[in-house]
């Protein structure tokens, strides 16, 4: 006889994975489980963080400007990708946190823009889609996994986050930049959404947009503040790879 | 004649998936917890533009005041009813636990958070959603057709599946009943506190910004709390060794020599 | 299959259903929640007409009227009304807004307002949405919020064909601002999906969080990274480098000309006054809780060279009209006018450089179902409107009047 049936009296790590033996399957069933798991918590998180900090300039064409949108997006949106980063590449060697990151929140963003702003209040979606993050995020994954280094991911992976978001982006902007004369007066395609799709609760004033150009750059706005973005995107890179590995802590207490 | 030693199934049965989650009633509460919010939303559809603009109208109350109190209802029976059971039900001999029986617990965990997050995905669903009302309209009260499902909605749900979350890992899981896990109090107790600063969100537009801008520092409170949940990296930072010594110690359990 | 198509069937008329539900009926907004000695001391909408109450989609609607700001702007509480945008209550966009004017002047943008000034302002809104909605003039005022002027309901009824956007750019190019622009967002969206994925599915298709971490906590994460994946990695680095830059090279060819968003302030004068008018000043001012009546008593000094008459009190969108000289007005919304419920004693016309003292009682429910009677809550009891006078040949004089007012609780105690 080749085979024979295993006698045991112990319980058998066939009852949690009957028929089997073999880590792996658990391991496998483990990741089936925390793909979902870790996909919402990102998407949840992830997504009231950035509502919250930059949704405004997300939510309408008519805030998308030249010097805080793409200024603010990537700076307070480079948060969850150093921190998921961190955990994913020191944890597992996963070189897509930033990735899965704002998948994610793309995903949140355009559920609620289709059932909410367009499904609910009617607004039409070429007036409220949301931006696009992925670009960067490539960028900076794939920084990580070339280099290996938090170090040089946050220097130059976190200038290319900031850099680029606004030219990642115009493709679909440019559009609703044409220029437009309403009964004399000269607007963008986007200031006209804003003015004609009604919102009483958003006067024009609160947009927290350009309001003269930067003294000595005449129009060549766009890659200073770029610029700029990617700086500040680098410092924050640092403070939130802090805050993944703070927030990741494996620490007990006794008493709470 | 001596075979190599195989690692074999020990009844010979084709290897399935992991029997330690009931699936189907995780998939069933899910299931449940999507029909009553898409029941919500759909309700928004039908009731909000039509008599939810006016919270002085008696439409207004006989449409959103009663949903605001029978969620209340349902969420302290709920709370009540999931915490109580938790209790009730908790391992009183931990020490006696068996590594496989363990294992499973790790699972049914991983399922409570599942319910969690899912919870907390439909807060962000309709904390968006908020924006679309509040940007649109003239702010009335605080009770608002989509503060009603979002604050005392949403909310407490996923506050009521954090809990039990916390509950199920502390009254059946060693790791977890020996001490307070750090990161898992922060991932409960976090999010948690965003309902607490909706008092202060309403005091805020109550007497300092009118205009419903999401980026005004007025909103940093849910920022900073929506943050704790990160901590769910730490919770599997704590869970994944144990798991993984589990698992290796009922593999050489289960492993028996096939000889011919 | 017979089946499916039902469920299919159940599904649109579910939609069907739920959307001529959204499309009924829209009751007021919450401008009864503000406080009222906002809404009394604010901005004081008069002579406001809407140029229908029914109309089809893509139909037009004009809405005009005047307001004048008030001389006891609340300053410590709203600040100056120094940005201020001229705005529509409506419950969101189920009209568009085709012009906003207000003195003859382009409203586009943010403007400020004098105190004391008076504005005439003109929307012109299109019918987008079918249904039954309150339409108001509305003022977003920095700092204070929006203050709603009348409402009026309005409907719009289906037909009129689906509802279009036609605009021109500056270049002659014909767009449709409801959908304009979307294939290219959603396109470009896809685009980026579509690299994210493959990034994304390379990683997750393989084992991954478990057995992973133990290859890591072994020190042998080197095998977890591949010779390949650094080659796809920065096989993608580059791909995506290179896609922004076709993409802004495309996008500078099809839109060469483009310009920011524009964001100054308007600058605008209020209208002229006329050079003398009616001057009042406050003597004394009661609310009377159960008869629902203000009483006030006014020094009136007549400037101008015909004999007048105070024709009507308007407060927070209210009006109080004297029977005796101002006429109805149908078109206006019933439940925040009271036609004759002004009453002025002596009624004797103010003659021509005459000073009167004039006992005037305005009484209606208004001031219960308008939540106006709530000044008494208010931590600020001052009440403020716009008194209209007449004289023979119609000529109107406005005068602002303001200031503290007693609650009484029994008639006894007048």
């Amino acid at each position: 006889m080749m085979q024979r049936k295993a006698a045991s009296a112990e319980p058998a790590y066939g009852d949690v994975n009957p028929g089997s033996s073999d880590p792996q399957q658990l391991y496998r069933t483990i990741d089936w489980l925390l793909i979902p798991l870790l996909f919402m918590v990102v998407q949840a998180a992830f997504h009231i963080h950035a509502m919250l900090t930059v949704g405004d300039w997300d939510f309408w064409t008519d805030w998308k400007d030249r010097r805080w949108w793409l200024v603010v997006t990537p700076v307070s949106l480079i948060t969850f990708p150093a921190a998921i980063q961190y955990v994913l590449w020191e944890k597992f060697r996963l070189p897509i946190g930033a990735t899965v990151c704002v998948t994610a929140l793309l995903l949140g963003q355009w559920v609620s823009r289709t059932l909410n702003f367009y499904g609910w209040a009617y607004f039409p979606l070429n007036f409220v889609w949301p931006a696009t993050l992925i670009p960067g995020a490539i960028l900076l994954d794939c920084v990580l996994i070339l280099t290996r280094s938090y170090l040089l991911t946050g220097i130059f992976g976190g200038m290319l986050w900031g850099v680029i978001f606004y030219f990642a982006n115009w493709p679909m902007l440019a559009a609703f930049h044409l220029p437009m004369n309403h009964n004399g007066v000269l607007l963008s395609l986007a200031d006209l959404q804003g003015f004609e799709y009604i919102r009483t609760g958003t006067p024009e004033y609160i947009r927290i947009i350009e309001r003269g150009t930067l003294r000595t750059f005449g129009k060549d706005v766009t890659p200073v503040s770029a610029f700029f973005s990617g700086f500040v995107c680098v410092l924050m890179y640092f403070v939130w790879h802090l805050m993944g590995r703070l927030l990741s802590t494996v620490r007990f207490i006794q008493k709470i | 004649m001596a075979m190599a030693a195989k690692v074999l199934t020990i009844d010979r049965r084709p290897a399935r998936s992991a029997g330690g989650i009931n699936y189907r009633l995780l998939a069933g509460a899910m299931l449940t917890l999507s029909v009553i919010f898409v029941s919500i939303r759909l309700y928004q559809q039908f009731f909000a533009w039509t008599v939810g603009l006016d919270s002085t109208s008696p439409e207004f109350q006989t449409h959103w005041m009663r949903l605001l109190y029978g969620e209340f209802f349902v969420e302290g029976v709920a709370a009540a009813a999931i915490w109580g059971w938790l209790w009730k039900t908790r391992d009183l001999n931990l020490a006696a636990l068996e590594p496989s029986e363990e294992i499973k617990r790790y699972l049914r965990l991983i399922g409570w958070l599942l319910m969690y997050v899912f919870a907390v995905y439909w807060t962000e669903f309709f904390a968006e959603q908020d924006a679309t009302w509040h940007q649109t309209v003239v702010r009335d009260t605080e009770f608002t057709p989509s503060h009603i499902p979002l604050f005392f909605g949403a909310m407490p749900v996923f506050i009521i599946m954090g809990v039990s979350s916390y509950l199920y890992a502390r009254t059946r899981i060693p790791q977890f009943a020996r001490a307070h896990s750090v990161p898992f109090l922060i991932a409960v107790a976090g999010p948690f506190m965003m309902l607490p600063n909706v008092g202060f969100n309403e005091w805020g537009h109550t007497f300092w910004i009118m205009e419903e801008i999401f980026s005004a520092p007025l909103h940093a409170g849910f920022v900073v709390f929506a943050w704790a949940a990160l901590c769910l990296g730490g919770i599997l930072m704590q869970a994944i060794p144990r798991i993984i010594e589990l698992a290796q110690g009922e593999a050489q359990r289960a492993v028996r020599p096939v000889t011919g | 299959m017979a089946s499916r198509s039902r469920l299919r069937g159940r599904l649109v008329a579910l939609i069907v259903i739920g959307w001529s539900a959204v499309a009924s009926l829209a009751w007021a907004h919450g401008e009864r929640t503000q406080e009222p000695f906002l809404r009394m001391r604010s901005i004081l909408f008069y002579d406001c007409q809407w140029s229908t109450d029914r109309l089809k989609v893509n139909d037009e609607l004009v809405l005009s009227g005047r307001f004048r700001v008030f001389d006891d702007w609340p300053i410590e509480v709203m600040g100056r009304p120094e940005t201020v945008y001229i705005n529509t209550g409506v419950p969101g966009p189920v009209f568009v807004r085709k012009e906003s004017f207000l003195n003859g002047v382009n409203m586009a943008n943010s403007t400020s307002l004098t105190i004391g000034g008076d504005y005439e302002f003109r929307v012109k809104l299109r019918a987008r949405a079918p249904g039954t909605y309150h339409v108001h003039p509305l003022i977003n005022v920095y700092y204070a919020g929006p203050i709603q002027g009348p409402g009026k309901w309005v409907t719009i009824e289906p037909g009129g064909g689906p509802f279009t956007n036609p605009e021109k750019t500056l270049m002659g190019q014909e767009v449709d601002l409801e959908r304009f622009g979307l294939s290219t967002v959603v396109g470009w969206h896809l685009v980026w999906v579509a690299v994210a994925l493959v990034w994304l599915v390379w990683w997750v298709r393989r084992p991954l969080f478990i057995p992973r971490y133990i290859l890591v906590t072994r020190g042998a994460e080197d095998e977890l990274v591949s010779a390949t994946d650094r080659k796809l990695a920065a096989g993608l680095f580059v791909a995506t480098l290179a896609i922004v830059v076709i993409g802004n090279y495309w996008a500078i060819t099809k839109y060469p000309i483009t310009v920011p968003l524009q964001s100054s302030r308007i600058r605008v004068k209020p209208l002229p006054r006329p050079a003398q008018g009616v001057e009042v000043d406050l003597v004394k001012a009661t609310y009377e809780v159960p008869g629902r009546t203000v009483y006030l008593d006014l020094k009136v000094t007549n400037q101008s060279a015909k004999p007048v008459r105070l024709s009507e009190l308007t407060t927070a969108n209210v009006r109080f009209l004297n029977a005796a000289v101002a006429k109805d007005e149908p078109g206006y919304p019933r439940d925040l006018i009271a036609p004759s419920g002004l009453v002025v004693e002596p009624e004797a016309a103010i003659g021509p450089g005459e000073t009167k003292l004039i006992h005037v009682s305005a009484t209606d429910p208004i001031w219960e179902t308008e939540r106006l009677a709530l000044l008494l809550y208010d931590p600020d009891s001052r009440f403020g409107g716009l008194l209209m006078f007449q004289d023979s040949e119609g000529t109107r004089y406005l005068s602002t009047v303001g200031g503290p007012i007693l609650p009484t609780f029994n008639l006894k105690a007048l």
